[in-house]
């Protein structure tokens, strides 16, 4: 830990600090209103401290590449939705522990997006999850969310042994935690004993399948449905929001820029599951009454469309700018968080501290009872849907194109085709449920106007999704450019080597050279060649402690 | 940067964001502004110069994007092909501003906010020069006639406002592919002068581009069938039609206007302007297949309207019969059917926009629009019937009418493609099209006066519920439907005092024992003829319909050379495969092959 390193962690310090003050301070008061204010001052001191960090500081295990920037804005500006919408006054006296809660997973984001190391990685992903096992529990006496804080620790925890285990191999294989090393070993320049690929393979198995729980993609799905049905608006607002964030960001660390030569392999493992997670998550969604379930669905389908566009990043790196599938991963992600969120904080909104509103029937009438509350939810439906001109629509624009732009030589380019034809008629049936929720607030009688006293927070929260995804909706170049810097300076494998070799057969010309500014280049730095016996020892003795440590913190 | 055309599209737009107050400021607002787009479309259409230039053209950067070569623009312009199609656009919001000046109680400032952000999105569609821009306005459509069928719809509007959102997503997502397929195609294939890496989406570079380095012809027909899944959808084509006669039947009335008016020509304008100067190879190659379709729309269409009871869903299915018409012309794909075709669009347009309008109003006045509710309602409303007959005449194509106007060019187009040479691939199979093209016009002759007599002449039968009983017992059908209830939507403008107190001329029999249906016995009132506002809303489109059918050459004229160029690439495609010296090519009358031959 050197001093540049600490201080690139000036924000999530800030953040840290102002959750313990904020726990601490909750023994003497629990006034709800004061400790949103408390921590939505210190995000905003964060965000100072972020935009006044030095962008070229390079430190050790902390990244600070345009990918982690961009990340570390989006925690915050989630954030601050977040703590906005479940800034109501609650029955319970644990506002206090939800604040804090909150601004931790916020760091606990930040950190992950930063992490250049495994280690460091996986402690920042534990530090999402375990405020989130506590802002699940808290002040929830009821049996429906006691099963599904219940089921979301036990899933979680099991996701966790099994990225760990992933982790273990990818150490064991390479003999390194930081991701540098670990591309530099595994990129081809060292050479490997024989048979050590294989273990990288593995691991790219498990650290996936333990992602594909973050992310709630088929078939580590399960838990959404009951857990996102069985807690609040606000919370599942996080859950669908957060831990997500961190899934796809290791994706991408890992997945893509820290296990080279492993394309050929991941890519289809990442498109099939994408395949079936929109179409599962889609068709599951039509047949839901409760809008958290149905819009737990919802955010398994989007997952599928993610995960499709980080498949396009695996087959196709090389491909010209937006159409590398990276830039639609990160546009699309952005877009897919303000929308949902936009929807629970006007559920949350709509409601009373006595009386949710949970069914998608409770908002019969609601254009005529609540004519803005209507507006804001429809905007965020017609965006989940893709329908332009809203941001959703720039996002599968991305994410098709991508999948389009797949090289058409092999059969990767035939694939490609097949899973966007397939996903843009998944976006049809998506269409179908989105749909209905509009239906029933404009085309139903009202049956009761909602109350809508779920506070002026709330509110806020809902306004600022629905004028962010009309604005990026409207002028979409901003976000795809800050999109396009995470994707140039997410290392490649190496740009000159490959080259993209375009579909839709022949190429007349070869298409412009990619300028992409290589960071920690694994060209650059070489891992010693340590004896296959030794990384024999190292792997054996790294899954025992590894995986012995991860029962003892969780029994 | 052209002010005007974009004053057309962003003055509607302020107006769907800004309309509101009561219902009378709504409305009115929303004919100012809809009259104002007009007046400027007419500015427009008379400053056209013609030739294949784009005119009043404004092009921005959108999404202008140096590290990644995307390249969309904000870029609008008329040209032969869209100049009528805005011009109709503009011409039937002001109808439709007006057929529900009364109707429209509840809601009414969102229902004309909504009417607004569709005359955007719909001129938008038409003036749009960027496939992305094209395709937002596409789908954009989608959003305010979602609502307006949703909320202001008859019984089944729910279903039928989702049925309509559904399948027509459904059938655009897969043109959206498409689309993206010929940018990146493009894109991947540049010509070998050009340095820059940009990835165009204007839609002429890419029109030109494909004019100079055709795609292979299996990947035309690839995204051919792509571009044709929401294109057919939309237009609609036998058989994806089935939304159209719920949503027709469901809309509100200026639903039902702009629906069949403006909205079922993007489909096909769709296809003239993308899938036959981008993919003309594939067009050649399956034009026995697109003709076929076509004509079994024409006929089906027919045939199920003729069957059909209520009047708005008879139009609905005589639309279906039309737009057949239309994507006949387009995909013979001949100098004169496709000029045909287009003017057909227009032409469809105003007579069926308008049949539409009359619906409404019948509607208004009898709530019903049961065929067999009607009769003789000439004598007493022939202001009513007279505009009804030109619009029925001009739908049939009675010549000197619009509908002949572009209905004989379109077929003279027909036979033209089928005697175009023995040689020519599948002769046979469009000629035998050609002729039975013609069957359509004679059903649709017959459905059309059918249901004219039926409702115009004969006994008077207005309303009654009881079918069948006549002059005898009439009157009671107007108790039960207005009288007894009081949530009755007949507005009170067109509910006079009685008639011994009415002295207005227009009602010929004042006797009260054979006044018939048009007496309220309770002296209520009477039902009157078409009401100033009315005139005003049918009078415009008369007076088109009047104009183009006899002065086909103005309209002709100014399209002509832009639809010559975006037809090019197809007649050279159809040339070269007729040159080609192959026996086998040559369809065998025993059994004609009806595979389209994959070169």
């Amino acid at each position: 830990m050197t001093a540049a390193d600490l201080r690139l962690l000036v924000p999530e310090i800030v953040l840290i600090a102002a959750a313990v003050t904020i726990y601490l301070g909750g023994a003497f008061s629990t006034a709800r209103r004061a400790w949103s204010w408390i921590a939505a001052a210190a995000l905003l001191l964060a965000a100072v401290a972020l935009w006044s960090q030095n962008p070229s500081a390079d430190g050790g295990s902390l990244g600070c590449d345009a990918l982690a920037r961009y990340v570390q804005w989006f925690a915050l500006a989630a954030g601050a939705l977040l703590v906005s919408l479940a800034s109501r006054p609650l029955r319970f006296d644990g506002t206090p522990e939800y604040v804090g809660s909150l601004l931790l997973t916020v760091a606990g984001l930040m950190l992950v997006a930063a992490a250049e190391d495994i280690v460091l990685m996986f402690v920042a992903l534990e530090l999402i999850s375990i405020p989130t096992y506590v802002l699940l529990y808290l002040g929830r006496d009821d049996a429906e969310s006691q099963e599904s804080a219940a089921k979301y620790f036990f899933l979680g925890v099991l996701a966790s042994a099994i990225l760990l285990y992933g982790f273990s191999f990818l150490y064991g294989a390479t003999g390194s935690t930081a991701f540098s090393e670990i591309r530099a070993a595994l990129d081809g320049t060292t050479i490997l004993p024989p048979g050590f690929a294989v273990f990288a393979r593995l691991a790219m198995v498990l650290v996936f399948a333990g992602l594909c729980f973050k992310v709630a993609a088929v078939p580590f799905h399960f838990y959404a449905p009951d857990v996102y049905q069985g807690t609040t608006h606000a919370n599942a607002a996080l859950l669908s929001v957060v831990p997500k964030a961190a899934g796809f960001v290791v994706m991408a660390r890992i997945l893509v820029a820290a296990i080279p030569g492993m394309e050929p392999y991941s890519w289809g493992v990442v498109l099939a599951v994408a395949v079936l997670t929109m179409t599962f998550g889609n068709v599951m969604a039509l047949w839901q009454d409760d809008f958290r379930r149905l819009l737990a669905y919802s955010s398994i389908a989007q997952t599928g469309y993610i995960l499709l566009a980080l498949a396009v990043g695996l087959a196709a790196r090389d491909a010209p700018g937006a159409w590398n599938g990276i830039v639609a991963l990160w546009f699309y992600l952005a877009t897919y968080a303000a929308a949902t969120i936009g929807a629970f904080a006007t559920m949350e909104y709509l409601g009373r501290a006595e009386r949710r509103l949970d069914s998608v029937d409770d908002l019969a009438g609601l254009g005529r009872t609540r004519p803005a509350a209507a507006a804001v939810m429809a905007v965020c439906m017609f965006s989940l849907a893709g329908v332009p001109p809203l941001a959703g629509f720039w996002g599968k624009l991305l994410v098709f194109g991508g999948a389009l732009s797949v090289d058409t030589s092999g059969t990767a380019g035939w694939w490609f085709t097949a899973a966007a034809v397939v996903g843009v008629l998944n976006a049809a049936v998506a269409a179908a449920y989105y749909l209905r929720i509009v239906a029933v607030m404009y085309f139903r009688i009202p049956l009761a106007t909602p109350p809508a006293r779920g506070g002026r927070g709330a509110w806020m929260s809902a306004v600022a999704c629905a004028l962010l995804v009309v604005g990026i909706g409207i002028y979409p170049g901003p976000l795809m450019r800050a999109g396009n810097f995470c994707d140039q300076q997410l290392p490649r494998v190496d740009a000159g080597a490959k080259h993209h070799s375009p579909p839709f057969g022949r190429q007349k010309n070869p298409p412009p050279p990619q300028s992409a500014p290589q960071f920690g280049m694994a060209a650059t730095k070489k891992v010693s060649t340590p004896n296959a016996y030794h990384i024999r020892r190292t792997l054996v003795l790294s899954q025992t402690r590894v995986t012995t440590s991860c029962h003892i913190i969780f029994k | 940067m052209d002010v005007l055309l974009l004053t057309t599209l962003f003055l509607p737009l302020a107006g769907a964001l800004l309309l509101g107050g009561d219902r009378n400021w709504a409305r009115w607002g929303a004919l100012a502004i809809a009259l104002a787009v007009l007046g400027i479309a007419v500015v427009l259409v008379a400053r056209y110069p013609g030739g294949t230039a784009p005119f009043a053209s404004t092009d921005w950067p959108w999404l202008d994007w140096t590290a990644a070569p995307i390249d969309v623009r904000f870029s609008v312009a008329l040209d032969g092909l869209s100049l009528w199609l805005f011009a109709l656009t503009a011409l039937l919001m002001v109808v439709a501003v007006l057929v529900g000046w009364e109707a429209i109680k509840e809601q009414a400032p969102l229902y004309y906010r909504l009417l607004m952000a569709l005359e955007t999105g719909m001129l938008g569609v038409f003036v749009a020069r960027d496939i992305i821009l094209f395709y937002v306005f596409f789908e954009f459509t989608l959003i305010p006639l979602f609502f307006l069928i949703g909320i202001w719809g008859g019984r089944q509007r729910r279903w039928a406002a989702m049925k309509f959102f559904l399948f027509t997503l459904a059938g655009s997502v897969l043109t959206f592919l498409g689309l993206l397929a010929v940018v990146l195609w493009v894109y991947y294939h540049p010509a070998p002068e050009a340095a820059s890496g940009r990835m165009t989406f204007s839609i002429a570079e890419l029109t030109a581009a494909l004019g100079d380095r055709p795609m292979d012809p299996t990947m035309q027909i690839w995204i051919f069938l792509a571009l044709f899944a929401g294109f057919a959808v939309k237009a609609p084509l036998w058989p994806l039609h089935t939304w159209l006669p719920l949503a027709h039947v469901e809309a509100p009335t200026a639903g039902s206007v702009l629906l069949a008016g403006v909205l079922l020509k993007v489909g096909v304008y769709g296809f003239a302007r993308f899938s036959l100067p981008m993919l003309p190879q594939a067009a050649a190659t399956l034009m026995p297949w697109l003709l076929w379709i076509s004509l079994a729309g024409v006929i089906y269409g027919a045939l199920v309207a003729l069957a059909q009871s209520d009047i708005k869903r008879l139009i609905a299915y005589s639309s279906v019969s039309h737009l057949g018409f239309c994507t006949l012309g387009i995909f013979a794909a001949n100098r004169l059917s496709v000029a045909g075709g287009v003017l057909q669009m227009v032409n469809h347009g105003l007579a069926t926009g308008g049949l539409f309008a009359v619906v409404g109003m019948l509607y208004e006045r009898f709530h019903t629009r049961e065929i067999a509710d009607f009769g003789g309602l000439a004598r007493r409303f022939p202001r009513l019937a007279f505009f009804t007959l030109v619009l029925t005449l001009s739908s049939i194509a009675l010549p000197g009418l619009a509908g002949f106007a572009g209905e004989f060019p379109l077929l003279v187009g027909v036979f033209q493609r089928g005697w175009a040479g023995d040689a020519a691939p599948h002769a046979l199979q469009l000629r035998a099209i050609a002729v039975l093209s013609l069957a359509g016009v004679v059903l649709g002759a017959w459905y059309m006066l059918w249901m004219y007599q039926r409702v115009f002449f004969g006994p008077e039968r207005t309303g009654d519920k009881n079918r069948g009983s006549g002059i005898g017992d009439r009157g009671s059908g107007y108790e039960a439907l207005d009288i007894s209830n009081p949530k009755s939507q007949i507005p009170h403008q067109q509910i006079s005092g009685s008639l011994s107190t009415n002295p207005d001329p227009r009602i010929p029999n004042p006797d009260p024992h054979t006044a018939g249906p048009y007496h309220f016995p309770k002296g209520e009132g009477t039902i009157r003829d078409l009401s100033p506002r009315e005139i005003c809303c049918l009078t415009p489109l008369v007076v088109m319909i009047f104009w183009i059918g006899l002065q086909p050459g103005f309209f002709l004229d100014r399209m002509r050379p832009t639809l010559d160029d975006l037809i090019a690439p197809v007649t050279r495609a159809c040339e070269t495969a007729s040159d080609l010296p192959t026996a086998d090519r040559i369809p065998n009358p025993e059994s004609p092959n009806p595979e389209p031959p994959l070169q």
